[in-house]
């Protein structure tokens, strides 16, 4: 049996983490999740995933500055941004920065779900 | 026990006391925070599994309602979810009475317990609050004030907009500019106000505070209605609404806020209004202002030659006026002219057009001339 897809989600509010942890793992995928952003970095060098939602402002680390770095280090995952900043300069940055979209708090789970589906290397067999 | 002693004795009884009474403060105090944070995890996912699964378990989460860990959780989840789970979320508010308890801790003589009911309902953006939140604009405390503000412009009612500008007359510097974020937040909605409002003065005129931060609002919004009251304010007695006023023109202003620039450009006293109508004639990309930003070039201050360098290469023939400029007798002017070539990378375009062959005859010139300005190296020196 095929593995599931694999995707990281990184945001230091455990509000997020957990309402989009059920939201993927009930549409069938393999959610690694951290509060941290070099926590993140790290994990994104090291695993393999299929995509990752990453939270803007982390501590340790920007959002923007882990995807610079994952671009850096080779790694195609493909990355989604999410904050509650929703200033252009903001967003242009992140895109700039090699994410390959933006998603504004407060998100709709089943919005999220598909938007995982669209940007994702490999996604889950729709039920 | 002579007096020595008896201090000595005293003081030493004191220092005990004091140390003893702070280890047991910190211990009870280090307990506290742990419970607190152990009913933060536990709410954080009662509260999440609810909103997940669409369903509430009664008989645990009504003794919850009281604990205001429980209600700042449920509000956490109000800034992060919108679609079905916000449905779920609002289902449970309204069960739950939370929004009741809220409206009640808004008139607390607890400042922290406002603030934190202000600012949770202010999540919410229900138009039934605004009312409450136009009370607590009335709050001694000025971040009471703040997220009442917040909350009107969630409910995106610009009939208070007059009523958030008026705030701008009294208050600090800090809460202004967090004023004026959130009047942007309305959009072009709150432009009609905004512009009424700076018209219909009061006898003794407006706070240049108070204006400054209207013409920053508009600029914010970028909506080209405003654009007849910023060219207005560009005649402002106050230079430094003259300023935001000339700033704003960049993203709000019309092909008419052209020529009012240049007069702004030419003639005005403060440097600082006429570098931001150098930069807003660049943002306007209008032909009409190649000429005078050419002129400003030669500006006095450094900050309006440099502000008009950057504006010239966003005009049409700008980038010729820069090359003229390098050309120059003037070393202002070239200066400001070939540190705006460099970093807008029109010289490195240039050169890899020549390299790849692709050249016209104005890269080859701008080459001769950027050359012609380069110091000697010390190989050619010597």
């Amino acid at each position: 049996m095929e593995a599931k897809p694999r995707v990281l989600v990184a945001d230091d509010a455990p509000t997020v983490t957990l309402l989009v942890e059920r939201g993927l793992e009930a549409n069938g995928w393999d959610v690694v999740v951290t509060n941290d952003g070099y926590e993140a970095f790290q994990l994104g060098l090291d695993g393999d995933f299929d995509l990752a939602f990453v939270d803007h402002l982390m501590p340790s680390m920007l959002g923007a500055e882990i995807v610079t770095r994952w671009q850096e280090a080779d790694v195609d995952t493909p990355v989604v941004m999410l904050s509650g900043m929703d200033d252009d300069e903001t967003i242009a940055d992140c895109l700039a920065a090699g994410a390959v979209d933006f998603m504004r708090k407060p998100f709709n789970i089943r919005e999220l779900v598909m938007r995982a589906r669209l940007h994702a290397r490999r996604s889950p067999a729709v039920a | 026990m002579n007096w020595a002693e008896a201090l000595a004795w005293i003081t030493g009884a004191s220092a005990i006391t004091l140390s003893i009474v702070a280890f047991v403060v910190k211990v009870i105090h280090h307990f506290v925070l742990r419970r607190r944070g152990l009913r933060r995890a536990l709410y954080v996912h009662a509260v999440g599994e609810i909103i997940a699964h669409g369903a509430i378990p009664w008989e645990k989460v009504s003794g919850w309602t009281r604990d205001p860990v429980f209600r700042e959780v449920v509000f956490e989840y109000v800034g992060t979810v919108g679609g079905k789970e916000r449905t779920h979320l609002n289902d449970l508010i309204d069960v739950l009475g939370l929004r009741e308890f809220l409206v009640r801790d808004t008139r607390s003589i607890w400042t922290r317990k406002r603030l934190r009911a202000v600012a949770q309902l202010a999540h919410l953006a229900e138009p039934a609050l605004e009312l409450l939140f136009v009370e607590r604009l009335r709050d001694r405390v000025p971040e009471v004030r703040l997220h009442a503000a917040k909350g009107l412009a969630r409910c995106g009612n610009p009939d208070v907009v007059p009523r958030l500008l008026d705030m701008t007359e009294t208050e600090s510097p800090w809460m202004v500019a967090r004023l004026s974020d959130i009047l942007v937040a309305f959009g072009s909605d709150a432009v009609p106000y905004i512009v009424d409002w700076v018209r219909e003065a009061p006898p003794q005129g407006h706070r240049p505070e108070a204006l400054e931060t209207a013409a920053r609002t508009l600029g914010g919004i970028g909506d080209r209605s405003a654009c007849p009251v910023l060219v207005e304010l560009l005649d402002a007695s106050d230079p430094m609404v003259r300023t935001a006023a000339a700033g704003a023109l960049g993203r709000a202003g019309t092909p008419d806020a052209v020529e009012p620039l240049i007069d702004a450009l030419r003639h005005d006293d403060d440097w600082r209004v006429r570098a931001k109508a150098a930069s807003s004639l660049g943002e306007l990309s209008d032909p009409r202002a190649t000429g005078p930003l050419a002129e400003a070039l030669r500006d006095p201050a450094w900050r309006v030659r440099q502000d008009a360098a950057a504006a010239l290469v966003s005009v049409p023939n700008g980038i010729h006026a820069l090359i003229e400029a390098v050309t120059g007798t003037d070393p202002f002017a070239r200066d400001a002219a070939l540190y705006q070539l460099g970093i807008s990378g029109v010289i490195d375009r240039a050169r890899r057009r020549i390299e790849s062959g692709e050249d016209a005859e104005d890269d080859r010139y701008l080459l001769r001339v950027v050359a012609a300005t380069e110091p000697p190296t010390e190989a050619k020196a010597s």
